[in-house]
């Protein structure tokens, strides 16, 4: 039998399956039971320094080839969320904190509370395509924006530190280099494209009440697989592979394509809470077939 | 893997009938594969999308019966017909239907258990309200079992108090519940005293409605997905509910100012 377990910044992991911030991510009963259902490490949705509401309804809705969603980072902040994690006991599978903010200044500020919770990890979106004052609408993602946040808030913390890139970044190469180079531990690649969208034809209105949305999902994965494979030959930390894995082959794609550990976040939609499950059942299975014993086999694979 | 495509699609109001003070049943144009419990989100372009319950089916027609309370419910309310609302789903988990089954609703949960009603005309049905005047499905129901907090209608005081005889007889089999949170913590805390089996279909704040954001998780269950209909076994589990929900931001609050910030009694 093929073995699943992994190590991504030292984060020792019972396969490398993670729950992608921003869903399911909002409770530690529901991280607990995601973890339960087979997520080698979960991530809360991402926090601010003050609660916010996001934008109105409709804020998710799928369509043929994916999800697109303008929830506009609604969450109750920091601390609400240092009292809602305070005990991550339960929580069977590394935490990750996903943390938010308008500028160098505040992701610091917020980072150094999230860190102090029990948690494996702080990831950091400088690429959110839908949130005004935040991530790619508010210029976070350039190298030079990259550099700034990830030393602020390397400055407030020793733990693991991964940073969370658009795949819409022209300079995508440069923005990793930027990562590393100010102390990040990790690339994760990616956050939602576009931002895209949907209208109704009948109300001839676009149906997101922010009118547009981050697009993710099926339609992401041929995208996310290129950015991993492009991230992975400029800087030689990990990367967690995410956009569009909804079986095994497409977690073994993104492994072959350089990622060390792969995000699962819209596939929650067509496959519930056991996706993760399969998924790791559907990797181990074709292991097996194909005689590959460990993870580290395939990592970076297409590469070679 | 099945793929839905979560999107509204426009339904134009057919018809519209005052039930109460401020309640009124919108029929809509649309063929639905409804199980009573279930709930779709109805869409107001450029304002705003919110989960309401099917109050009624008919061939070609279904209806959303709606509280005036806010914004949203009051401009869906003043819907005329001919114009249109998106509506998508249905979402969620139903009742399932056991033997000698009895229903308590409270207020404008009975929204929610009507259709449940029609499809066992001959259950009882225990509805509460807090005066006559907010009474509703009189006609539609006249074998209703009425109480009101004021007396001004059928028997004063709560709906626990039509149940706690029955149940104390062995007659029933199964309730199904619906109304403000309160009261169906207390029809709950009632059945778990006397052995008997209780659904209860509770109400979050939610944004996909298809269990991918956790938005209206209550406990480690998704309330839209999960939910909205819940049994004895899954509500025990549940410490939050009776107790406690959770604001747009996400916030946990008390049951008390989760209604005052939807404009609804909890
Ligand atoms: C899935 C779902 C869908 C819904 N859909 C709709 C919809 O489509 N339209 C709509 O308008 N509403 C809907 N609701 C119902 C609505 O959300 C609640 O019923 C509402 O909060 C009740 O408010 P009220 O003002 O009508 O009740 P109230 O008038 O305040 O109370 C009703 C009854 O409850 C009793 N009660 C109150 N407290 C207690 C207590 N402590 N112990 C015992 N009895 C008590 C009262 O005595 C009274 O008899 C839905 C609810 C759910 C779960
Ligand atoms: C509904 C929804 C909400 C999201 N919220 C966040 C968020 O708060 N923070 C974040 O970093 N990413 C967020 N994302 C992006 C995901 O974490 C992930 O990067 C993206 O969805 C690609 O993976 P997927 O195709 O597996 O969903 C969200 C995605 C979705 C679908
Ligand atoms: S509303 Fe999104 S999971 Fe329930």
């Amino acid at each position: 039998m093929a073995d699943l377990t992994t190590t991504l910044c030292g984060i020792r992991m019972a396969n490398p399956l993670v729950l992608a911030s921003g869903v399911l991510g909002t409770t530690r009963a529901i991280l607990t039971r995601a973890a339960r259902a087979g997520a080698g490490a979960v991530t809360m949705k991402s926090i601010s320094l003050e609660p916010r509401d996001g934008h109105p309804n409709p804020t998710i809705l799928t369509f043929e080839a994916g999800v697109i969603n303008a929830v506009g980072y609604s969450n109750p902040g920091v601390e609400e969320a240092l009292a809602e994690f305070a005990d991550l006991g339960d929580v069977p599978s590394p935490v990750i904190a996903s943390v938010v903010g308008r500028n160098a200044e505040e992701f610091a500020r917020v980072a150094e509370r999230m860190a102090r919770l029990p948690v494996a990890a702080i990831e950091l979106p400088l690429s959110c395509p839908h949130t005004p004052g935040y991530g790619t609408l508010a210029g976070q993602s350039t190298p030079e924006a990259t550099r700034e946040i990830t030393r602020a808030v390397r400055a407030v913390t020793a733990k693991p530190i991964f940073v969370k890139v658009s795949p819409n970044a022209q300079a995508l190469g440069e923005i990793a280099a930027a990562a590393e180079q100010a102390g990040a531990s990790a690339i994760t690649a990616v956050n939602s494209m576009g931002p895209g969208m949907v209208i109704n034809i009948e109300a001839r209105r676009p149906v997101l009440a922010f009118k547009m949305g981050g697009v993710t999902g099926a339609a992401l994965r041929p995208v996310a697989l290129r950015c991993v494979y492009d991230i992975y030959r400029t800087v030689r930390i990990p990367v967690i592979g995410t956009g569009g894995v909804a079986t095994g082959r497409h977690a073994i794609e993104m492994l072959m394509a350089g990622a060390t550990a792969v995000g699962v976040g819209s596939a929650v939609a067509g496959g519930g809470v056991e996706v993760f499950a399969r998924i790791a059942a559907e990797m181990a299975e074709w292991m097996d077939r194909n005689g590959v014993a460990r993870v580290e086999e395939l990592i970076g694979a297409a590469h070679r | 893997m099945q793929r839905i495509v979560e999107q509204p699609v426009m339904a134009r109001v057919l018809e519209r009938r005052d039930e109460a003070a401020d309640l009124r049943t919108l029929w809509l144009e649309r063929d639905m594969a409804f199980q009573p419990g279930q709930f779709v989100m109805v869409w107001i372009p450029e304002l705003d999308e919110k989960p309401y319950t099917i109050s009624a089916l008919r061939p070609g027609r279904i209806a959303l019966t709606v509280r005036r309370r806010g914004v949203f419910s009051s401009r869906l309310s003043d819907l005329r017909p001919g114009e249109s609302v998106g509506l998508r789903g249905p979402y969620g988990k139903g009742y399932a239907i056991k033997p000698r089954g009895v229903l308590v609703a409270g207020g404008c949960g009975l929204a929610v258990l009507a259709p449940l009603k029609d499809a066992l005309p001959d259950a009882p049905l225990i509805f509460g309200a807090r005066t006559r005047g907010e009474l509703l499905f009189l006609d539609r129901f006249p074998d209703m079992l009425l109480c009101t907090d004021d007396g001004s209608a059928g028997q004063r005081g709560f709906p626990t108090d039509l149940l706690r005889p029955r149940l104390e007889r062995g007659e029933v089999g199964v309730v199904y519940t619906c109304g403000p949170e309160v009261m169906m913590k207390a029809v709950f805390d009632l059945c778990e005293r006397h052995g008997v089996e209780c659904q209860a279909a509770l109400e979050r704040y939610m944004k996909c409605g298809f269990g991918l954001c956790a938005q209206c998780a209550c406990g480690d269950q998704r309330v839209c997905l999960d939910g909205p209909v819940f049994d004895s076994a899954a509500l025990r589990r549940m410490e939050e509910f009776g107790h406690w929900a959770r604001l747009k931001s996400g916030r946990r609050v008390t049951l008390n100012e989760y209604g005052n910030w939807r404009s609804c009694r909890p």
